[in-house]
């Protein structure tokens, strides 16, 4: 737990940036619907 | 009762509380005071806030600022924890997917650039990643390549098609360093770990610079890190961003320069070259050609809020991270969309990109 890396941080970071890329594909998705 | 040791249990606390203060005392001031710069950006260059409602006068696209934001943060968060800026991710994202496909993309992409790494400049300098002697060579070539290619971009790569397929090498370069990089990566995060010591400069004469690091030496000629420095930041500048993607292999190839060392060079030039960019874009550009290309700056501005949280993030989460899966990811996606950038100048595809 060295520079801040509290528990829950542990848990949820190894799997955040797929979280993330998941997350931004859905709102380029919702980009192209509905405002092009 | 017994008693904890003073020092080895109370270290985490301390810690994670450090980490709520820098994010309390200086993440959150400098993206709102990023975003109150947008906002205002935005009254003093249209005189009303675009958005989803209004589209942005020089993009000519609708869009929701968090919109905007969120690419800031998903691109500065993602690229950060593999090592790379977020401009370069952000500018595809930007011409593909929101159909920001006009001229003044590119110094738009170029206030992300500049905002971007500062954050990551001050984290190195905190640990020692700092050499001047080696950076200011790579820096002084780019400050004449920053002035460079905005010309390049008014002239060869004025028209969308020239443009795209500037971008799309870029992306290419970009995706095949990334996938080298995930099947190098077990022995270059043990050698980064060694080196956890400062850059020191040990020799300095002529055109000659010897740099020592946890016990190895580089010897590199200063004529060759000014005409790298000048020949990425012509090209960087052109597109929009900071040019570290082609700085890092060119250095790696050339040098064999770890990237412990790397950083000491990439993140103070990124920083040199997209402002130089954006200076001769906003003002050498319409004093000496008389030609305007000017950045959407809320645009610019709200992205830049969003990749100095993200970047930050990504530094407190990059230790738990499965780095080489990420690379492997995003340096396929890169790749492809690269490719497909190419194809697109040469044959006409099915789909739009």
């Amino acid at each position: 737990m060295r520079d801040g890396q509290s528990h829950w941080m542990k848990r949820i970071a190894p799997m955040s940036p797929f979280v993330v890329l998941i997350v931004a594909a859905a709102v380029a998705i919702y980009h192209i619907v509905f405002y092009r | 009762m017994k008693i904890a040791p003073a020092s080895a249990p109370i270290q985490p606390l301390r810690s994670a509380h450090s980490a709520t203060r820098e994010f309390a005392f200086f993440v959150v001031p400098v993206v709102c005071a990023l975003l109150v710069a947008g906002y205002v950006a935005a009254q003093w260059q249209h005189g009303f806030l675009p958005g989803a409602d209004r589209p942005f006068p020089l993009a000519g696209v609708r869009v929701p600022n968090w919109h905007i934001f969120w690419m800031g943060l998903w691109t500065g968060y993602t690229m950060a924890l593999v090592g790379q800026a977020a401009g370069i991710f952000a500018l595809a994202y930007s011409m593909s997917i929101l159909q920001f496909t006009s001229p003044a993309i590119t110094p738009t992409t170029l206030v992300l650039s500049f905002l971007n790494p500062i954050g990551a400049l001050l984290g190195f300098r905190r640990t020692g990643q700092w050499n001047l002697a080696i950076a200011k060579w790579v820096c002084i070539g780019g400050l004449l390549g920053g002035m460079l290619g905005p010309f390049l971009r008014l002239t060869v790569f004025s028209e969308p098609r020239p443009f795209r397929l500037l971008v799309g090498a870029a992306l290419a370069i970009m995706g095949v360093h990334l996938l080298k990089g995930a099947f190098r990566q077990g022995r270059e995060s043990a050698s980064a770990q060694d080196a956890a010591a400062n850059i020191e400069t040990l020799q300095d004469t002529g055109g000659r610079l010897v740099i020592g690091c946890g016990g190895e030496r580089w010897t590199l000629g200063k004529s060759g890190l000014f005409l790298t420095g000048a020949g990425v930041g012509a090209i960087g500048s052109a597109l929009g961003v900071g040019g570290g993607f082609l700085l890092v292999p060119i250095l790696v190839t050339a040098y064999q320069l770890p990237m412990y060392v790397l950083v000491a060079i990439t993140i103070p030039y990124v920083i040199v070259n997209a402002a130089v960019g954006l200076f001769t874009y906003a003002v050498m550009m319409p004093l000496v050609a008389h030609a305007y290309i000017d950045p959407e700056w809320s645009w610019g501005l709200f992205a830049a809020a969003g990749g100095v949280l993200g970047a930050w993030l990504a530094a407190k989460a990059q230790r738990s991270v499965p780095e080489h899966l990420l690379r492997l990811m995003l340096g396929g996606v890169t790749a492809v969309a690269g490719t497909l950038y190419v194809l697109d100048f040469f044959v006409e595809l099915p789909f739009r990109i």
